[in-house]
């Protein structure tokens, strides 16, 4: 009786096994044709009908208005926000109100997403709609076809397009330099926080129009062709409605270097935001939106802040009567947003020292950063990270070397600075709050020193190197909220730098013991403030050599 | 003593230029309506209260705006001894004494919306010219604040007269 039972089990086992196996075989042997069956069985293919003008004309607005500075379509375009299946997403509504950035979605987006979203609420109705067609078409669900309006245009084969403006009436004000004096009012400076340093210069200048512009390469695509507005208008006011952003145009003609701007420090600002949330952490970063804002954010440099204006960080206003420059001029550029450190100490400016021996020769800032400017794809926390940044050995022998006794194996650990760079500014306790609806910024001092420290990289070779005071404090933000940087203590504020004020003789490398010693060159307990960030300890170096 | 009578003589001969002109041209400049000619003659700070703001540009907004490349005429309007001791590049010379002839008027570019940019040792001559090229139609003469006094001493580059 037992032998039964148990031959009736395996026997069940077995069918049962067989069973299963060729359940699963099946399951994962399925036809194509028998899934579509099985789907179309079970649901019913939606179908769209959609105009294909408006599509055309969408997909027109689409490049033309800048979109895929921030958004891709089939792989062209910022890939970091694909469109591609939008329209399975979301329905007509709320595609219009994603476009025009719409309030009740504020909280939806990263607030500068937001804010560059508010021009398109000036979209005619009519191009809203070609938009929100052109949207609608994209969608990677099979289970829905576009039945496409007959129309007689025949998709053109895709190549860049750029609609060529009209210079209008433009000219008759802006390149008439009389009048431009005459009208341009001064523009309230950003407040002067000693921080980005803007050259004085008469306000017309910002919005003059060199009558040769016309002729050159950008200036025949017509005013209106990047900056939009009315050229046949005469009134002012009327003229300039329904102006966009003209750096929103660069991207149809260069889109490889707009796209590779996009991920660029200059452009995403991540360096500073990636320490700002180390320090404050991901919570704390988002109710530090208005630091982030008016602070960190208005350094944002897109195109237009080198080639063509001087940086909005300073104000703005035309560089050269709008010539686009290729090589931007680095006293109004550069040296303005890195104004009271790289760019004092490289000119020279600041009281009683010198400039930097590469400026003496006559070198631009672009002569050494020329490939780590623009960005290569990749979004770096840090500038020390980005790949193509210069280093003294790109034209300089690397230690040790036989020029000099002293560039001798014993001082590999130094970095070329400690021995060649001058004093250079160092800001402390930098504190920001908002004053009658402004937003101030100010350090509580800043001091020209020089001080050797720990190297706050991970580079193995160097150990020494100078370093320079961040002027963030624990404090800084407390007009925002209490305790906004809990995780101070864990990051130094002073930290590794290279100032740009390089003398082949400096007063640490005259002589052994000017350098050896001198326990005024390197950072002590006393420079570092009371009350300042715990690890700064660890930048002290263990003995002075 | 000289400098002053100089000066006065200036101011005599800028007034009667100006009623010439204003009685001749018809122009029409808001800007400088005054009819008590007594007010002209006392002493330039009326003049000079006239000026709009946009109307005096300091040295370091000329030299931008002509590295720029905005069209302008510099106008040097101090006398023969003076120029010799260093121009701005490409300014035109005329005595302020002689500026008031029709023939001097010519030699200025026929577009009165052209910018004109007189200057002096100080300011005060070039107040003076920018009145009367104002009657005479040019709506945007200006004087360079400071003078050829103040672009030499900011170092900016002078030539020789030719």
């Amino acid at each position: 009786m037992r032998e039964l039972i148990s031959k009736y089990i395996v026997l069940l086992t077995s069918v049962l096994i067989v069973m299963l196996s060729v359940l699963f075989a099946m399951s994962q042997n399925r036809d194509e044709t028998d899934t579509k069956k099985d789907i179309s069985s079970a649901l019913t293919i939606k179908t769209i009908a959609l105009d294909s003008k408006k599509i055309h004309k969408g997909k027109k607005l689409f490049s033309s208005q800048g979109c895929a500075r921030c958004h891709s379509v089939e792989g062209k375009g910022n890939k970091r926000n694909p469109l591609d299946s939008v329209g399975d997403r979301l329905n007509e509504d709320s595609l219009k109100k994603w476009i025009i950035g719409d309030d009740s979605l504020q909280d939806k987006m990263s607030e500068r997403a937001f804010e560059q979203k508010q021009k398109y609420k000036q979209l005619l109705p009519d191009e809203l709609e070609a938009l929100v067609e052109y949207m609608r078409s994209l969608r990677l669900d099979t289970n829905v076809s576009i039945e496409k309006e007959d129309t007689n245009i025949s998709e053109k084969p895709k190549q860049k397009e750029f609609e060529v403006g009209k210079n209008g009436t433009c000219l008759e004000c802006h390149s008439n330099a009389g009048h431009m004096m005459q009208t341009v009012k001064p523009k309230d400076a950003p407040s002067d926080d000693g921080c980005a340093v803007g050259p004085s210069r008469p306000a017309f200048l910002n919005a003059f129009v060199n009558k040769e512009f016309e002729h050159s390469t950008h200036g025949k695509l017509g005013c209106t062709g990047c900056h939009g507005g009315d050229a046949k208008e005469d009134d002012q006011e009327k003229a300039h409605l329904r102006m966009v952003p003209a750096e929103s145009k660069c991207v149809i003609c260069h889109s490889d270097i707009v796209t590779l701007h996009a991920s660029s420090l200059h452009s995403t600002l991540s360096g500073m935001s990636h320490t700002l949330k180390l320090r404050s952490g991901e919570d704390n970063f988002h109710k530090l939106g208005t630091v982030w804002n008016n602070d960190c954010k208005s350094c944002h440099a897109g195109c237009a802040d080198c080639h063509i204006i001087l940086p909005r960080a300073v104000g703005g206003g035309l560089l050269k009567g709008h010539e686009f420059l290729k090589k931007p001029p680095m006293k109004e550029t550069c040296a303005t947003c890195h104004g009271s450190r790289a760019g004092a100490e490289y000119l020279g400016t600041h009281e009683g020292l010198e400039p930097d021996v590469h400026f003496e020769a006559g070198m631009h800032c672009l002569d050494c950063h020329k490939n780590d400017l623009h960005g290569d794809g990749t979004t770096y926390t840090s500038r020390w990270d980005v790949k193509g940044r210069p280093e003294c050995t790109d034209c300089h022998d690397a230690l040790p070397n036989d020029s000099t006794p002293h560039h001798s194996a014993s001082h590999v650990n130094v970095s070329c600075q400690v021995c060649h760079s001058q004093p250079y500014q160092n800001c402390f306790g930098c504190h920001a709050e908002m004053k009658e609806g402004h937003y101030i910024r100010k350090t509580s001092h800043k001091s020209i020193d020089f001080k050797i420290g720990n190297n706050t990289l991970k580079d193995a070779l160097i150990e020494y190197t100078t370093v320079r005071s961040n002027p963030v404090s624990r404090d800084s933000f407390e007009y925002f909220g209490k305790n906004l940087l809990p995780h101070f203590d864990d990051h130094p504020t002073w930290k590794t730098i290279a100032p740009h004020n390089i003398r082949r003789i400096t007063p640490q490398n005259r002589s052994c013991a000017n350098c050896h010693g001198n326990k005024k060159l390197f950072l002590q307990k006393e420079d570092l403030d009371e009350n300042g960030s715990k690890e700064n300890n660890a930048v002290i170096p263990n003995k002075v050599p | 003593m000289k400098i002053i009578s100089n000066i006065q003589k200036n101011i005599l001969i800028a007034a009667v230029g100006v009623m010439l002109a204003a009685g001749t041209l018809n122009a029409d400049v808001p800007t400088l309506k005054t009819p008590n000619l007594n007010a002209w003659q006392t002493t330039y700070d009326n003049l000079r209260d006239l000026t709009p703001q946009w109307g005096r540009q300091s040295i370091e907004a000329i030299k931008t705006s002509l590295e720029v490349g905005v069209p302008m005429v510099l106008l040097d309007i101090r006398t023969p001894k003076e120029w010799e001791n260093g121009i701005i590049e490409n300014a035109q010379l005329v005595t302020l004494n002689d500026l008031p002839k029709a023939e001097n008027i010519a030699k200025l570019p026929k577009d009165k919306n052209s910018i004109i940019a007189i200057y002096c040792k100080g300011s005060v001559r070039s107040t003076l010219a920018m009145a009367l090229l104002q009657q005479v139609g040019y709506k945007n003469a200006i004087i360079i604040d400071g003078g050829m006094t103040a672009w030499k001493k900011a170092k900016y580059p002078v030539v020789n007269k030719k």
